[in-house]
C-alpha cells in the first residue's frame, strides 16, 4: 500500500504538464482511505500511477471497465469513480452539462424536485448503467405550425411536417383527430408494433386561469393519453411544449418565449409547472405573420412570389434583428440569397424590418402589445405573485420556436426589456436565444425521454391511466 | 543554432549503462526537456526509474519518432511492431515513459494495454497483472450483478 501512495505522489509531482487535479487530488484522498481496508498485494498494478490507470479505462470504455470492477476490490473503487463515469456521460452524442442537469433536476418526474440532488451523492456509474437500460422513445411534437418526429436515440428529429391538426371549432371529437394524427405521423415513421413508450408535446391551449380553460387543458392531455392508449402504445408521456423548451436549456424554472406560428406565447414556468395563475401572454404575432409582411414588404419593391414558402426561405437566410432600429435604416444593409429556381434574391430593410415588427407591431399596422411590453408584464405578474422566496425565477428568458432563432433577437429583447423596466427589477436579466435552433421542444423532450428513470418517473401506462380516469385524479 | 542538431546527451539507466543519444531526441521525453531548459543538465542524465533494457527500447522508440524523414504511416508500421512485446514488458515501458514524460510512448502503449485487455475475462486481468483476487464468492457475485449490461 506504501509503495501505491509513494508511487502516485511521486508521478503526480513528477509531470509539471499534468492536469489541475494535481493541487487537490480526489484519487489520494480516496486512497488515504483506502489504508484503513485490508487490501492483499495487487501485484504488477501496484506500480502502476492511478491516472495512467484511468486513462487505460477511458480508452477501454464504459463496458470492459464496469466488467473490471470483478478483479478485485482496489479496482472496484477505482472504476467506481464519478470523473470516469462523467467522461463516458459526455462521450455520448447529447452534451455532458445537459445530462448532468437532466439526471440531477429531473429524476423524480413531477413534481420536480425544489432542491435538486447534490452532484457527490449520485454515482456516475450507475446512472451511466441505467440511461443504458433505457429503451428509447419516439417523440412527437406537434405545435400549430409544424410537426417534429423522431427517436429519442437519434441526433436529431427524422422528420418534420406541416400540422394537419386542427384544433378550432370542428364536427369530431378531440380524441379521433389526434388518433388520426398520432396514426398518419406512425405510419410516417413506420412503426407497425408499438414497444417504445411515446413522449409527446402538448401544445399551449387555453392558458388562462378560469375553470373552462383549466378544464380544457385537462381534457386536452386525457385525450392525448387516450387516442395513444387506444392505439397500444405501452407508455406515454405528455409534457407542455414550452416546459420541454425550458429543459432543453438546462433550466427548470423562467420564462419561456415561444414564437410559434400563429401566435406568441409568454409562459411562467416554476418549477416545472406552468403559473397559469400569474398569467400566460399572448400575442397575435407568430411566423405566419412575419413572413406575411416579409412578402408584402418586398412587393412594394415589385417583387412577387407566389409561394409563401420561398418568402419564407429568405427570411430565415436573410433577415435578423438590428439591436438599434434608427441606427440601421442608415446603414447600408443589402445581402442576397439565391434561392432554388428563382435565382438571386436581395434584401436591404427588410431584412431587419422583418423582425422589428416583434417590437414595434404598428410598422405592420398590428394593435398588438410589443413583445418587450408582454414580457415586462408577465415578469410584473410574477414579481407581484411573490410565488417563491426567490425573486429571480422569473428573470430568465428563454426564447424557443422557429422565428426565435432570427440572429440578433435574443440581444434586443435583452436590451429592451432592461430599458423598460425599472434597474430594480431588471438587474440580472437573461435571454437566452433557442439552444438548440428549431428544434428546443423535441431536444427537451429527448433529453427527459433519455434519463435514467424516464420509464418510472416520467410515463403513463395504460393500466395507469385507465385507473387514475377512472378515480379523476389526473392533474 | 546549427550546434542544437548534433548536441548529444547521456542517459544513465538506474544499473548504470549509459546511452548517448541526440539531444533533438531526447527532448520529446518532457522531464527531460525540462532539465535541458532549465540547464540542470549534468553529464550524464541519471534515470534512477529506468532500467537499461527498458531505456534502450525507450530510446528506439524516441530516436524512431525523431526522425523527420519518416511519414506517419510508416512510423505507424513501427509502432505496431514494437509494440508486440510480453505485457510485463509494457508494464515498465509504460511506468518508464510516465516518469519520462514521454506523452507519444504513452499514448501508444496505453492504446495497446487497452486493446489487449479488452479480450480478456476477468480471471485472465488477475493472471496478467498479477492480482489477488480479495473478494469472497458472494462478494463478487454481487460486483458483478450491479453492472449487469456490462455482462452481456
Amino acid at each position: 500500500m506504501a509503495t501505491l501512495l509513494r508511487k502516485v505522489f511521486g508521478s503526480v509531482s513528477h509531470r509539471p504538464g499534468s492536469s489541475s487535479r494535481s493541487n487537490s487530488n480526489p484519487q489520494i484522498d480516496r486512497f488515504q482511505q483506502m489504508m484503513y481496508i485490508q487490501i492483499s498485494s495487487v501485484g504488477e498494478f501496484d506500480r502502476i500511477p492511478i491516472d495512467i490507470f484511468i486513462q487505460i479505462l477511458k480508452i477501454l470504455g464504459p463496458k470492459e471497465s464496469a466488467k473490471l470492477r470483478a478483479v478485485c476490490k482496489s479496482w472496484k473503487y477505482i472504476v467506481s469513480d464519478n470523473e470516469l463515469w462523467m467522461y463516458f456521460l459526455q462521450n455520448q452524442e447529447q452534451p455532458g452539462d445537459s445530462i448532468l442537469f437532466a439526471e440531477t433536476h429531473l429524476r423524480s418526474g413531477f413534481p420536480l424536485q425544489v432542491f435538486p440532488t447534490q452532484a457527490p451523492d449520485l454515482s456516475f456509474m450507475h446512472i451511466y448503467g441505467q440511461r443504458v437500460q433505457v429503451p428509447g422513445a419516439i417523440i412527437i411534437d406537434g405545435g400549430s405550425g409544424y410537426c417534429k418526429y423522431g427517436w429519442s436515440k437519434y441526433s436529431a428529429p427524422s422528420g418534420r411536417s406541416a400540422t394537419f391538426l386542427e384544433f378550432g371549432n370542428i364536427e369530431s371529437p378531440m380524441s379521433s383527430r389526434l388518433r388520426h394524427f398520432f396514426s398518419i405521423i406512425c405510419s410516417r415513421m413506420q412503426l407497425k408494433t408499438f414497444t417504445q413508450p411515446i413522449i409527446v408535446s402538448i401544445p399551449l391551449r387555453h392558458y388562462d386561469d378560469t375553470e373552462f380553460a383549466k378544464g380544457s387543458r385537462r381534457q386536452l392531455k386525457e385525450a392525448i393519453y387516450s387516442a395513444l392508449f387506444d392505439m397500444n402504445v405501452p407508455a406515454v408521456c405528455a409534457i407542455n411544449q414550452a416546459t420541454l423548451a425550458l429543459f432543453a436549456a438546462r433550466h427548470t424554472s423562467g420564462i419561456v418565449v415561444n414564437i410559434g406560428f400563429h401566435q406568441t406565447s409568454i409562459v411562467p414556468i416554476l418549477n416545472g409547472k406552468i403559473m397559469h395563475k400569474v398569467g400566460v401572454e399572448a400575442i397575435g404575432i407568430g411566423a405566419l405573420k412575419l413572413t406575411g409582411f416579409l412578402k408584402e414588404q418586398m412587393q412594394q419593391n415589385n417583387v412577387n412570389f407566389e409561394s409563401l414558402y420561398t418568402v419564407r426561405t429568405l427570411k430565415e437566410n436573410l433577415c435578423y434583428v438590428a439591436l438599434d432600429y434608427k441606427a440601421e435604416l442608415s446603414k447600408d444593409t443589402r445581402a442576397s440569397f439565391r434561392v432554388p429556381s428563382e435565382g438571386w434574391i436581395t434584401l436591404s430593410k427588410e431584412r431587419f424590418q422583418t423582425g422589428e415588427i416583434l417590437f414595434q407591431p404598428r410598422i405592420a399596422g398590428m394593435q398588438a402589445m410589443a413583445l418587450q411590453q408582454a414580457v415586462a408584464l408577465c415578469m410584473d405578474h410574477c414579481q407581484d405573485a411573490e410565488l417563491t422566496g426567490d425573486n429571480n425565477w422569473y428573470k430568465t428568458v428563454i426564447l424557443a420556436g422557429g422565428s426565435a432563432c432570427l440572429p440578433g433577437l435574443s440581444e434586443r429583447l435583452e436590451k429592451e426589456l432592461r430599458g423598460y423596466l425599472p434597474t430594480s427589477m431588471s438587474s440580472g436579466i437573461r435571454v437566452i436565444p433557442p439552444p438548440y435552433g428549431v428544434d428546443s421542444a423535441w431536444f427537451g423532450a429527448k433529453l427527459v425521454s433519455n434519463l435514467s428513470t424516464f420509464t418510472g418517473s416520467w410515463c403513463v401506462t395504460k393500466k395507469q391511466f385507465r385507473h387514475w380516469s377512472r378515480r379523476k385524479q389526473m392533474w | 543554432m546549427s550546434s542544437s542538431e548534433e548536441r548529444k546527451l547521456i542517459l544513465k539507466s538506474s544499473d548504470n549503462e549509459e546511452f548517448v543519444v541526440k539531444e533533438s531526441s531526447a527532448v520529446q521525453c518532457l522531464t527531460i526537456k525540462n532539465l535541458v531548459e532549465d540547464r540542470c543538465v549534468s553529464d550524464p542524465i541519471p534515470l534512477a526509474n529506468v532500467d537499461s533494457k527498458i531505456l534502450a527500447l525507450v530510446i528506439e522508440f524516441m530516436e524512431k519518432h525523431a526522425e523527420t524523414t519518416l511519414s506517419n504511416s510508416e512510423k505507424k508500421e513501427f509502432d505496431v511492431e514494437f509494440v508486440k512485446k510480453p505485457f510485463d514488458d509494457l508494464l515498465e515501458l509504460i511506468l518508464a515513459a510516465n516518469y519520462l514524460d514521454f506523452r507519444e510512448l504513452m499514448d501508444v502503449l496505453c492504446n495497446t494495454c487497452a486493446k489487449q485487455m479488452e479480450n480478456w475475462s476477468v480471471e485472465e486481468v488477475r493472471e496478467k497483472f498479477n492480482i489477488q483476487n480479495d473478494y469472497t464468492v458472494e462478494e463478487e457475485k454481487a460486483a458483478r450483478a450491479e453492472n449487469p449490461w456490462a455482462f452481456e
